[in-house]
């Protein structure tokens, strides 16, 4: 719990320089074309976005190492800057002012490129993501649809950067990386279409107000195969084989050092702030007005972080054979069968309660769907612990068992 | 027109989410022109250029042939990714839709879900 305020604090200390500026422009602005080429708001506002991205990323990469070394009863980082706060500003000049290698074999145009390419589509995700209420840089009707299609991007670069670097290590990180990034992204987008019929709209801050009740009560299920399925994008702990360090060094970012390496980096950091504000605001109510709203977010966002750490900091990492089977034979089937499901309550909820077609479900009818949701998971839960788990999905390569007497 | 205008502010991100990668580059190489970082020598020094092997001399060539599989999983992606593009519109609009859009879209699924249990009773699935 400690753990919790403390990465919560962190997260939040930016706040008064967002306070200062928009402290009196209640309701926020909505950018349209005008606003772009005649306002200096609108740059004014990308150049604080931007400034506020890159330093929760190098604040979030200090969290995580501080809070992953009390899990494993460290101190970790604490000789930079008050309690070590300061040592990802450190970490990010070291790395800038160190030398950049190319080795001589890599495709020297594609290895510099590949870590803009894996950068780039993690910044364009939150052009959409209303992190003030209000202050989004477009507002799409696209929203989510637009945050998948963009990261997926992100599996190209990850290829780039594991092909072109010519190294075995780096080669193998790509090809398992963009296997698991792929077969993921199936069960994910599959769970995030139950959240769409839900709230029947793409758009991010209409889905977060569609929720009368938080959709993680009336969707138990889909938000579970959200959480793994990101853990899996985000190449977090018992997903990470592509970046294995114990086989692999360090996957495809090998070859990488100083600016190229910091990059590859920070965005994985800056990725799971991304991720964790899309699953906070699909999944965890209201967005709420003004800075109270902002902080409202943040919390729910730093749970979410918090989440992921701790899964660095508890799990071991599982087997690629494993890791796709979980996302094929596990979490595909559920969320179609989720989709069917919901799909169904709606009609019935619908009928019961003659709500026009169009009209968003209110209180009542999504306490009825809540209340089926969460008897359906218990029944799940029930039935997973029957089959043991994922003894059955074990079929790999057989391992060696000694000979020993007395023992087989 | 409203809604076409905004994405003004997309492209405006995305020549910042460039620019912000490239000019930290740009940036690292400014500091080896003025002397703060050392410049790349990796071509006056053999093994600083070389791959790296765990610190063994590299082995042949690292365009190494890699497990088929890796290949059968991208094709089931594009099936499925296909099926879930099928169904973001439909899903978009079920409130509006109600009995008739279930029924449409309920073969369809039923259809790819058979064909994922074929593809699982197929062995395509397992990883030996």
């Amino acid at each position: 719990m400690q753990m919790l305020l403390f990465n919560m604090v962190v997260l939040i200390l930016v706040t008064p320089i967002l306070l200062l500026i928009y402290a009196n422009k209640e309701p926020l602005i909505q950018y349209t074309s005008q606003d772009v080429f005649n306002g200096i708001n609108f740059f004014i506002g990308l150049f604080i976005l931007i400034s506020f991205l890159l330093f929760v990323t190098t604040m979030l990469t200090y969290v995580e190492r501080r809070l992953v070394a009390r899990m494993q009863n460290r101190i970790g980082p604490n000789r930079v800057g008050p309690f070590g706060v300061l040592q990802g500003f450190a970490d990010l000049i070291k790395l800038i002012t160190k030398e950049d290698l190319i080795p001589t074999l890599a495709n020297r145009n594609i290895f510099s490129l590949a870590p803009i390419l894996i950068m780039s589509p993690v910044l364009l995700m939150f052009a959409v993501i209303p992190i003030l209420p209000g202050f989004t840089i477009a507002d799409l009707d696209i929203g989510i649809f637009y945050v998948v299609a963009i990261t997926s991007l992100g599996s190209l670069g990850v290829f780039a950067a594991g092909w072109a670097s010519n190294s075995k290590y780096s080669l193998y990180g790509a090809v398992r990386g963009v296997a698991q990034l792929v077969s993921y992204e199936v069960p994910l987008v599959l769970s995030i279409c139950t959240i769409v019929l839900l709230s029947g709209s793409l758009n991010l801050i209409e889905i977060a107000e569609a929720q009368e009740i938080p959709f993680i009560l009336v969707q138990p299920v889909a938000f579970l195969i959200i959480l793994f399925s990101v853990a899996a994008e985000l190449n977090r702990t018992p997903f990470d084989i592509n970046e294995a360090d114990s086989e692999i060094v360090a996957g495809f970012h090998t070859e990488y050092s100083g600016t190229k390496f910091a990059l590859i980096y920070g965005t994985e950091y800056l990725a799971a702030f991304g991720w964790s504000l899309v699953i906070a605001i699909l999944f965890f109510g209201h967005l709420g007005p003004g800075i109270g709203g902002f902080l409202m977010l943040m919390a729910k966002t730093s749970i979410i972080l918090f989440l992921f750490f701790w899964f660095r900091g508890t799990w071991p990492r599982v087997r690629i054979d494993q890791i796709l089977a979980i996302a094929w034979k596990i979490m595909f089937p559920l969320a179609t069968i989720n989709i069917i499901i919901t799909a169904g309550e709606i009609l019935f909820v619908q009928s019961i309660f003659n709500i026009n077609p169009g009209n968003a479900l209110g209180l009542q009818p999504l306490a009825i769907i809540t209340i089926i949701n969460i008897i359906l998971f218990a029944g799940l839960l029930v039935i997973l612990s029957f089959v043991k788990g994922l003894g059955q999905f074990d079929k790999g390569p057989k391992r060696y068992v000694p000979d020993i007497e007395g023992v087989n | 027109m409203a809604e076409t205008a905004k994405y003004w502010g997309v492209l405006f991100m995305a020549l910042a989410a460039f620019l912000v990668p490239t000019s930290l580059i740009f940036l690292s190489h400014i500091f080896s022109k003025i002397r703060i970082r050392p410049k790349p020598d990796s071509e006056k020094n053999v093994s600083r250029g070389a791959p790296y092997e765990s610190g063994m001399t590299p082995v042949g060539t690292a365009r190494v042939k890699f497990n088929f599989r890796f290949y059968l999983f991208a094709l089931l992606f594009l099936i499925f990714d296909v099926e879930v593009l099928f169904i973001f519109p439909w899903a978009a609009r079920f409130l509006h839709l109600g009995f008739e859009a279930y029924v449409a879209m309920l073969p369809f699924l039923m259809l790819v879900l058979i064909g994922f249990l074929y593809e699982w009773k197929k062995e395509a699935l397992e990883w030996k």
